[in-house]
């Protein structure tokens, strides 16, 4: 049994699992922000900027995902 | 052995798996997504099946071995084959009238190794490799997929929790619908290609097709429309123990859980170590219900889903054993064996009419209600 991959394949697919929720979340957040500011006739720039680069990196994270089924 | 009358059977036999494999599998990328409302139930079985289509075709390095190494190659014979795919099929249909998501991997290795095992003996059977590639993963995919998908829902609820109520539910169904889709295309291209696999060696073994030779394009073609034909009809009765039987999932749950289940399932694939994606997304959606502050896991749909996994090797080997010896006997068995799974997949399909799951009622609680879960923003 090779014990060694089989931690390193738990810790990055641990590692991916929460990370892609947790930037998804992110995204989530910040676009909500920015909509309640809005809505009050201003704006969230941080909140539209958190929104911005979280949903770039998850569409990344899934072009990569595209990769990993394609290259197999 | 007539092998005339032998290998077109298998090949029959080979795309029915797919398509079992299809609808017992459709569960695991879309059975979260209907139980939010992501997306509707007609919808989701049709964007499953068209995505594992295209899966089907986007890579044919198909196996180079039939059990992936389980057993001695050189004991694999068509009748053993046969046997093998007789029992999947067999445990298949099972679960999936009991409603339980099993390892649909699973239990064709279990039906080959009991055909092998009754054709050649245990000495064909390599032990350590299953303990290394299916009995440690079988264990480990759960508990990943159960930790990871708590942590992101308790991450994902503390993050949203001040956010827009009604941006919020809305966001995450986005996010679910992507996570599915890249579920759905990963599985037509890993159990598509398990089929395509399975006919291509056995066509080589009959001297129908050139040792080396890549899988024709009528195999590509039906192993990919089998298993979306399956996918369409979708496995509603697992659908509805995952979507409503393990947890009550709210859109927060439902992105945690998928998502972080697609994220495990490729990156161990990617490293080298590829786990049941049954048992990531069943794990992960228990994981998300832990994750829940204040929601409850029901507990009994997840003892009996355990218990199934525990099973599914055993349950397949003895039923694949009994088919196998029964086929090795000449073509006289082989026909008896294909027309006893013929009755007994009929008999399966009627008795689930009964008591029908559909598109219709998918969605209805099968077991007693749950506490609904809070979600973040104050509603659900």
């Amino acid at each position: 049994m090779r014990w060694a991959l089989l931690g390193e394949v738990v810790f990055a697919a641990m590692t991916t699992g929460i990370g892609a929720v947790v930037l998804f979340a992110l995204g989530v957040r910040g676009w909500s922000d920015h909509a309640d500011a809005r809505k009050a006739g201003g704006a969230n720039v941080l909140g539209l900027g958190t929104a911005v680069i979280s949903f770039t990196l998850c569409v990344a994270m899934v072009g990569v995902g595209i990769w990993v089924i394609v290259a197999k | 052995m007539d092998l005339s009358v032998l290998v077109p059977l298998v090949v029959v036999t080979a795309l029915f798996f797919d398509f079992t494999n299809g609808f017992h599998d459709t569960a695991n990328a879309m059975a979260t997504s209907i139980a939010t409302g992501a997306l509707r139930p007609r919808v989701a079985v049709a964007l499953s099946a068209v995505l594992n289509l295209v899966g089907a075709f986007l890579s044919v390095e198909v196996a180079k071995t039939i059990s992936g190494g389980l057993v001695d190659d050189a004991a694999i014979t068509p009748a053993v084959v046969f046997g093998g795919l007789v029992g999947a099929i067999v445990w298949n249909l099972l679960t999936w009238y009991v409603g339980l998501p099993s390892s649909s991997s699973h239990a064709l290795f279990g039906g080959l190794i009991g055909a092998t095992w009754v054709a050649a003996g245990g000495d064909a059977v390599h032990f350590a490799k299953l303990v290394e590639k299916v009995l440690v993963p079988a264990v480990a995919a759960p508990v990943v997929a159960g930790v990871a998908g708590a942590l992101a829902t308790y991450l994902a609820f503390r993050i949203t929790r001040r956010a827009t109520a009604s941006k919020t539910p809305e966001g995450f169904r986005v996010g679910q619908i992507a996570s599915a889709s890249l579920l759905s295309l990963a599985h037509g291209t890993n159990d598509a290609q398990k089929t395509m696999g399975i006919i291509t060696l056995t066509l080589i073994s009959a001297g129908t097709l050139a040792p080396g030779s890549g899988p024709p394009t009528w195999v590509i073609v039906s192993a990919g429309l089998a298993i979306a034909l399956g996918t369409y009809l979708g496995g509603w009765r697992i659908i509805r123990t995952l979507g409503k039987g393990i947890t009550d999932i709210g859109a927060p749950q439902g992105f945690a859980a998928q998502t972080s289940a697609t994220a495990v399932i490729l990156t161990s694939s990617h490293l080298g170590i590829a786990l049941s994606t049954t048992h990531v997304c069943s794990g992960g959606i228990l994981g998300a219900g832990l994750g829940t502050p204040q929601a409850k896991v029901h507990w009994s749909t997840a003892g009996r889903m355990l218990l199934a996994w525990l099973i599914t090797l055993p349950a397949a080997g003895v039923a694949g054993a009994i088919a196998g010896l029964v086929a090795e006997s000449g073509t006289v068995g082989t026909v008896a064996v294909a027309v006893v799974g013929v009755v007994f997949a009929c008999a399966v399909f009627a008795m689930s009419r009964r008591d029908a799951v559909g598109a219709h009622n998918v969605n209805d609680i099968p077991v007693e209600p749950l506490e609904p879960a809070p979600a973040p923003g104050g509603t659900r």
